[in-house]
């Protein structure tokens, strides 16, 4: 049962086996979690996001067949569901991971919690500086290239999967993704020799 | 930025998929053959490749939160998903798809409500305004000929039918009909009342939805063109006025022997159709083998042309040959009138069957005229209609039988006037007062006939004998309409020795 494929185990949850619809939550339910918390910068919220969308597969279950990857109609769910939920939290800001938790001063930053590959200290700075300017790149991505380049690196989706979560064509999606990339090297250049040396 | 990275060879464009490794065997060959000749592609393969490293570094996969992976979040939503009925039968896979589909849900709709209004408009439940051009009558000239059935002549005339009429012809017509005292039966008052004269009274009958519905379809009906035409708006009703006459004075045998009320459910508070269009129903075997029956019977020689030849298309099938009495008559006529008794006959009986609560209205009308005739003293009439009632099987009340032993009685039938009032005792439900009454009332006949033969043959001066048959004539004529003499002891003692 376990080596059955995502679809086979939708297909055996339409018909009852509840045991297959928990394989798919516990196959899916991380990468899905990573993209969702990416996508709405929220814990919380990622999590409310990440159970609705394994509700709206329960409910949709019997209207299921076999005309394409279960990931694709999984992640379309989750992707419109972060859509109204970014909607929702328009108003709040991003939090910056360079600013304290909480308000005491001096306390440990976002940044902080990241973890790290286990490098030096002077790595670690340095890693950590780029990570800052990585995710204030990412952050600044628009929105219809921000979720093509999480779906592509966090979700793992092709871009044929892409395209049909998107509702776009395929070389749109690749047109968005080059233009991403191309943001993320830009703000990577001024700090060339700092990523050399991470690498 | 991005014209910098594009270029016409082709291969260049296989960068993104070379770098995130979406290139089949062969296109991954082509581009790996190209990407040594092209510095650009080499560049950008290197700076993708380090930003996807860089992305990894600083964005890794998170592990899930504990309610979600564990906890109440997991657990609400294997709930949620054991809760879940899976959907079986593949029966009710169409219909559901037709309720979620708006489309189908608004066809399925449109034919069910249309399909209501359908059934309905067969069945002629829809009242549709009544049509104008629908409104057939007759002309002035023919219809002064239809007004005096003359059979013998009618047989030799073409029948009159009615032509559909332009709207303001017919109303010309109409009116002309009415200016001249014409029959009223041709111009109708309005589209939904038809106004009848028949002899034994006038009548408006309200028009049936269901003809003003089925009025222009009405199929032309071919009936002899001596009878009267008693109804208007395509539908042509005829019936003899002979035979008419005969059945509202109850004077008929075939009219009381099924129930003395066709007139009322035939042709003036039924259907409007008259007895004839119903009759027209019959099937063209039924018409030879009625023709058969005629000629077997020696009439139809005498028969009009015109009946012999037209009148088959609207008669009914006749259950039994017509009483030979009635054939010495005149011909025509007779032959006419057995043919219209056989059709009420035979459309009593199918009303009979196929009506019964018409069939026990009748049975009703012929008791009450039967009462009435043993009240105003017509008790030959009365007596006819009990015994029409008992051929019929109907149950003859206690009070019907006393009126039947009074009518015996007046009428001088003693001995059957005995025989019912045996019968009478022998009802369980009669009373004694009513027997006593019955048995007063023909001991006061008996005596009274006693006392006419005393009086006949005792001798009477010369002057006074014609005064004393007429005073016993009178009394005789007076029995009836009178009521019982008030209590004689001696003929109530005499009717009980007599006992």
């Amino acid at each position: 049962v376990r080596d059955d494929s995502d679809e086979s185990l939708m297909l055996r949850y339409r018909d009852g086996d509840v045991r297959a619809f928990e394989l798919l939550v516990t196959r899916h339910r991380k990468p899905l979690f990573n993209f969702i918390l990416r996508f709405v910068r929220d814990t919380a919220a990622a999590e409310d996001v990440t159970q609705e969308t394994f509700l709206r597969l329960v409910k949709g279950a019997d209207a299921y067949e076999r005309q394409a990857k279960f990931t694709t109609w999984l992640y379309t769910i989750a992707r419109n569901l972060c859509v109204d939920a970014a909607r929702r939290g328009k108003h709040r800001k991003a939090a910056s991971l360079d600013a304290p938790i909480g308000d005491e001063e001096g306390s440990a930053s976002l940044l902080d919690l990241v973890p790290d590959g286990g490098a030096a200290v002077d790595r670690q700075a340095q890693s950590r500086e780029l990570a800052v300017r990585l995710q204030q790149a990412i952050e600044s991505l628009p929105d219809e290239q921000r979720e093509i380049f999480l779906l592509r690196e966090v979700a793992d989706l092709q871009f044929n999967e892409i395209a049909n979560v998107i509702g776009c064509p395929e070389n749109t999606v690749k047109s968005r993704m080059r233009y991403a990339l191309e943001k993320l090297r830009e703000a990577l250049e001024e700090y060339r020799d700092l990523a050399r040396a991470v690498q | 930025m991005s014209e910098t990275t594009t270029n016409t060879s082709g291969a260049c464009e296989l960068v993104l998929d070379y770098v995130y490794g979406e290139l089949d065997e062969a296109r991954k060959r082509t581009f790996e053959e190209h990407l040594p000749t092209c510095a650009r592609c080499q560049q950008e393969v290197a700076s993708f490749g380090r930003v996807r490293a860089a992305v990894k570094r600083v964005m890794p996969a998170v592990e899930p939160t504990a309610p979600l992976a564990s906890g109440a979040l997991h657990a609400q939503l294997m709930h949620a998903a054991a809760q879940r009925r899976p959907r079986r039968g593949i029966l009710l896979a169409f219909p559901r798809k037709i309720v979620q589909h708006p489309a189908m849900s608004a066809a399925a709709m449109f034919v069910i409500v249309g399909g209501y209004f359908a059934i309905n408009w067969s069945r002629g439940k829809l009242a549709m305004p009544a049509a104008e051009q629908t409104t057939t009558t007759v002309s002035d000239t023919k219809q002064a000929e239809l007004d005096t059935p003359k059979p013998t002549e009618g047989a030799a005339a073409a029948p009159v039918l009615a032509e559909p009429m332009p709207a303001e012809k017919a109303k010309e017509a109409d009116n002309g009909a009415l200016a001249k005292g014409g029959d009223k039966t041709a111009a109708a008052e309005d589209a939904t009342r038809i106004a009848l004269e028949t002899p034994s009274g006038s009548y408006t009958v309200q028009r049936p939805a269901a003809h003003r519905a089925v009025a222009t379809a009405a199929p032309k009906k071919l009936a002899p063109a001596h009878l009267k035409n008693i109804a208007t708006d395509g539908k042509m009703a005829k019936y003899d006025n002979a035979f008419a006459d005969d059945l509202a004075k109850g004077k008929d045998e075939a009219a009381g022997e099924n129930g003395l009320g066709s007139v009322g459910g035939g042709v003036v508070g039924g259907t409007g159709r008259g007895e004839v269009a119903q009759g027209a129903k019959s099937s063209a075997p039924a018409r030879e083998q009625q023709q058969q029956q005629k000629a077997a019977h020696g009439y139809a020689a005498g028969a009009p042309a015109g009946m012999q030849q037209q009148a088959p298309a609207t008669m009914p099938q006749a259950p039994a040959p017509p009483p030979p009495a009635v054939a010495t008559s005149s011909p025509s006529s007779t032959n006419e009138r057995d043919y219209y008794r056989a059709a009420a006959q035979s459309q009593a009986q199918n009303q009979a069957v196929a009506k019964p609560a018409a069939n026990a209205r009748n049975v009703d009308v012929a008791r009450k005229q039967a009462d009435e005739w043993a009240k105003s003293g017509r008790c030959d009439e009365a007596i006819k209609a009990y015994q029409e009632l008992e051929k019929a099987s109907q149950y003859i009340s206690p009070t019907e039988r006393v009126n039947w032993v009074r009518c015996l009685t007046q009428s001088g039938r003693q001995e059957e006037a005995l025989k019912r009032l045996d019968e009478l005792k022998a009802e369980k439900r009669v009373t004694n007062a009513q027997i006593q009454d019955a048995e007063k009332e023909l001991n006061d006949a008996r005596a009274r006939r006693v006392e006419n033969k005393k009086a006949k043959k005792a001798p009477a001066p010369a002057d006074r004998a014609p005064a004393a048959t007429e005073s016993v004539q009178q009394q005789r004529q007076a029995e009836p309409a009178q009521a019982a003499p008030p209590d004689s002891t001696n003929t109530k003692v005499k009717a009980k020795s007599s006992y």
